[in-house]
């Protein structure tokens, strides 16, 4: 259940070719192979810890065809990416690889306005990416104070405020970014990368 | 022995300590790292879900360097080292990627071997040859090694001595005079991939490996890898630990190595974890 609301699944919502779409993506070829044995989800770590995490789940709904479900619900955020699934699936399913097929197809859905990212995780990985187009290297000083402010939650803030200071103190912030010589050259791999 | 060697960006900053350690530690086993011309981030966890083809790209521009230098290539970074052997792997596997890829860097794609340090270590150096650098034994300095995840999955990729259990380390700790204790959360996830979004789940996870290693009388965890160093590190101060168990210092197992070998600490990096690794060198004398 996501958010703890079963409901019965509307077939005029669904989309059939959905699975089709998915198993285009790098990663996503294999999601016709599940057979619903369910090992992702009892090896998953995250679905121990927050019931609202379900692999399982999340293969189905991308079999019945609820693509606008599932690639607006933020639960296909929360994989931790340790690849445990991945190990032990007898169909080579990939699921944490299919997770990030639907994490790229829900930011294509969004970016045409069908439907909205939740949770923060697109935004860290965002600034991620852009720290990495700005220099070819992480700037992590940057990168973090950059997401904590866009976060705006002061609790967090503070707590990541003290911790800054004790790494700060111990030598181990970088104050400022290492830019690769070549940065011309790897700025052009990420325009040729977006096309 | 020369060897090409990949970093990660952690290295160059959060995880300074891996990197003087690293380095010093190998010196000592007669390696030496010589980082690969002007790499960039692999992308690490976070593009791969953005853009499918730049996170291949970022990867593979690394490897190229890398084949262009040598046919290995040495990595410290567990998430790092996945990346390499996975992208490697893709593009090796799947013709049209491999086209796509090579045409963006304009690179002609081969394979070459690529490794973890601690792999480096243990199979190349050895076992009796860490031993004969041993100046302070560890009298039985109780560990537990801590792997994480991507050092050792999938397996079908990453050529670990076994994907649930791996031994390598405790054997390194045996020969330095420590005492290895059997620990099941070995190759459990810290959940350090949501170490910054989703920190209660990271938090709980963190939770039951520090609680498993303080159960089982651990003075010391080891880490392979800076983003479980940096998770454990970072968390052990939210984990309710009772009132009287002491925080368990957390060290990049070449910080262990170079104590044995009589390395002074400054230079290994002890002075930068953030849990004090103290009662750790007092411990060894």
């Amino acid at each position: 259940m996501v958010n703890g609301e079963a409901r019965t699944i509307d077939l005029e919502e669904l989309d059939p070719s959905f699975k089709y779409e998915v198993s285009k993506e790098i990663g996503g070829q294999n999601i016709k192979l599940c057979f619903n044995c369910g090992i992702c989800t009892v090896s998953c770590p995250v679905r121990r810890v927050d019931d609202t995490y379900n692999p399982r789940r999340i293969i189905r709904m991308v079999l019945y065809g609820m693509k606008k479900e599932i690639l607006s619900d933020e639960t296909i955020w929360k994989c931790a990416h340790c690849l445990t699934c991945l190990e032990r699936c007898p169909q080579d399913v990939r699921f944490a690889e299919v997770i990030e097929a639907l994490r790229i197809l829900a930011v294509k859905e969004a970016e045409k306005g069908d439907i909205k990212i939740k949770g923060p995780q697109f935004r860290f990985d965002s600034i991620f990416k852009d720290s990495i187009e700005s220099h070819g290297r992480v700037f992590e000083a940057g990168l973090l104070s950059k997401y904590i402010l866009k976060r705006k939650d002061l609790g967090f803030m503070m707590s990541f405020a003290s911790l800054g200071l004790k790494m700060f103190r111990k030598g181990k912030i970088s104050l400022f970014p290492h830019k690769i010589k070549a940065l011309n050259e790897l700025q052009r791999v990420f325009k040729d990368s977006s096309q | 022995m020369e060897i090409s060697y990949y970093p990660g960006c952690s290295l160059e900053s959060s995880a300074k300590e891996y990197q003087l350690s690293a380095e010093t530690v190998c010196e000592q086993l007669g390696i030496e790292l010589v980082e690969i011309e002007d790499w960039n981030c692999c992308g690490a966890l976070e593009v791969s879900s953005l853009n499918s083809t730049l996170s291949l790209a970022l990867v593979a521009r690394n490897l190229k360097i890398a084949s262009e230098r040598s046919d290995k290539l040495v990595v410290a970074c567990n998430a790092c080292l996945n990346n390499l052997l996975a992208v490697q792997h893709k593009l090796s596997s799947n013709g049209e990627l491999k086209q796509k890829i090579s045409g963006i860097l304009n690179y002609e794609f081969r394979e070459i071997e690529i490794k973890h340090l601690l792999d480096l270590i243990w199979n190349e150096v050895g076992l009796e040859n860490i031993g004969e650098s041993v100046k302070k034994e560890l009298k039985g300095l109780k560990t537990v090694s801590y792997y994480g995840c991507l050092s050792v999955r999938p397996s079908k990729i990453i050529k670990s001595d076994d994907p649930d259990n791996p031994t390598h380390l405790d054997e390194i700790v045996s020969i330095l005079g420590g005492e290895p204790l059997e620990f099941t959360s070995k190759t459990k996830c810290c959940g350090g991939g949501l170490l910054m979004t989703y920190r209660d789940t990271a938090l709980k996870l963190t939770e039951q490996i520090l609680t498993e290693a303080g159960q089982r009388g651990a003075q010391c965890i080891l880490v392979t890898c800076p983003l479980c160093h940096m998770t454990l590190e970072t968390l052990t101060n939210k984990v309710k630990t009772g009132p009287n168990r002491p925080k368990i210092p957390i060290l990049y197992f070449t910080q262990l190595m170079g104590l044995s070998f009589g390395i002074e600490p400054k230079k290994l990096g002890l002075h930068k974890n953030l849990i004090s690794p103290e009662a750790v060198i007092n411990s060894i004398g």
